[in-house]
């Protein structure tokens, strides 16, 4: 879907219609609770992919996310969108269990690596998309976030800011050290982009 | 190249990366609401055994007083009235309570035992394990004079913790040289463990089990 058009169904009735949901899903209405995650679910699912690039994790992220999104719904205050909301806590769900991948998997990824440095000889030039893929990875958490979050899934600095809980000068900034990283670790590939 | 330039030119490439598969959203939102279910359930468990416990602590309570103005007025003569403690076994009260209480003492003496095998496994015992066994075996004395002790199981059960606790209580302070300290410790442990008594403790406990089921 496209990031334009994956701008929950709420917005088109605005702050009143978001309330009267958040009512009757508080009130225990099944298909409420149905209507808000299907208004929802997409940009959180595509965020949730972006970030870690595994369907299996992806997926139980964004559940994860809209389970304790119902879960806390009664705290929610109103001051930002329901959305920045569900933004900001599948930020926290992903940020949060990507770290905890990463310890686990950390033990097997050094023990994969030695062991196909030992079968296979170094491998050619990788492909622009792969050096593009292994230069976003590297980017730290944050700025990788707010890279895949402006650039390529099109939330605003605002929204950004909403959910990381940083102003959105802030996001302004690390979007331009993200993509001065990038710049620096693809310099030497600039030509292929153009081709 | 522009600094511009590359940047849209990165914007563009990046669209590839980790590019998303269409959204599961059916098996996605069945997941979520077993989740929605299950915490709905533990809610209403976690509700209930919280208002049981309300309710069996203040049964206990009715009971273990009871059973000490009964023990204060001893037996009543021929023609007097029967003391309290003997007027609720007669009937006022039913098994029920003595049951509530005894399961919640058995589930403090086990995690009062759990803690002090952990304790002695670091080599000593804190002050307020030991205060904690006293107010235990209070209790257990004064369950073992009712009539939860009836139950001959119970009842059996109910000695040989009382014996625990008495050890847990004579137990030497922290000042108490080292190998003194150690011995005691052992003995106790190795009564817990001879007498086979956290396990049977966690049987007579009903898991998960209502606490006031008849």
């Amino acid at each position: 879907m496209d990031p334009e058009s994956a701008e929950p169904l709420l917005a088109t009735g605005g702050r009143v219609d978001e309330h009267q949901l958040i009512r009757r899903v508080l009130d225990s209405d099944p298909a409420a609770e149905r209507e808000l995650y299907d208004a929802h679910v997409d940009r959180v699912f595509r965020l949730a992919y972006r970030m870690t690039g595994d369907a299996e994790l992806a997926q139980e992220f964004t559940q994860d996310t809209f389970v304790r999104a119902f879960q806390r719904l009664s705290g929610f205050r109103g001051e930002a969108a329901l959305s920045t909301w569900l933004h900001s806590i599948a930020v926290s769900v992903v940020l949060n269990g990507l770290r905890k991948v990463r310890r686990n998997r950390q033990r097997e990824v050094d023990l994969e690596h030695a062991r196909e440095a030992a079968v296979h000889p170094a491998p050619g030039e990788p492909r622009m998309l792969e050096r593009l893929k292994k230069a976003i990875d590297g980017l730290s958490d944050r700025n990788r976030t707010v890279f895949v979050m402006h650039d390529i899934e099109g939330f605003t600095h605002e929204e950004i800011g909403s959910a990381l809980r940083v102003t959105t000068g802030t996001s302004k900034s690390t979007l331009f050290r993200a993509r001065a990283k990038l710049r620096e670790q693809l310099a030497p590939y600039a030509k292929d982009f153009s081709t | 190249m522009s600094e511009h330039r590359f940047d849209d030119l990165l914007r563009e490439a990046a669209r590839e990366y980790n590019a998303p598969p269409p959204t599961p959203r059916e098996e996605m939102w069945a997941r979520i609401e077993r989740a929605r279910t299950l915490d709905e359930l533990q809610r209403r468990r976690d509700l209930r055994s919280r208002q049981r416990l309300r309710w069996g602590a203040g049964i206990a309570a009715v009971l273990l007083m009871g059973i000490a103005i009964g023990r204060t007025l001893g037996p009543a003569g021929p023609g007097g009235p029967a003391p309290v403690a003997a007027r609720v076994e007669a009937g006022a009260v039913q098994p029920l309570p003595y049951r509530v209480a005894a399961t919640q003492h058995l589930s403090r003496a086990e995690v009062l035992l759990t803690s002090l095998r952990s304790e002695a496994a670091a080599g000593s015992v804190d002050d307020q394990t030991i205060r904690w066994a006293k107010d235990l075996l209070t209790t257990t004395r004064l369950l073992l004079d009712s009539r939860a002790a009836r139950d001959p199981e119970l009842r059996v059960l109910l000695q040989d913790l009382e014996l625990v606790l008495a050890q847990i209580v004579q137990l030497p302070a922290d000042t108490a040289p080292q190998g003194v300290a150690e011995q005691e410790l052992d003995l106790v442990t190795e009564a817990i463990e001879q007498g086979d008594v956290l396990p049977r403790l966690r049987s007579a406990i009903p898991a998960g089990a209502p606490l006031a089921t008849t």
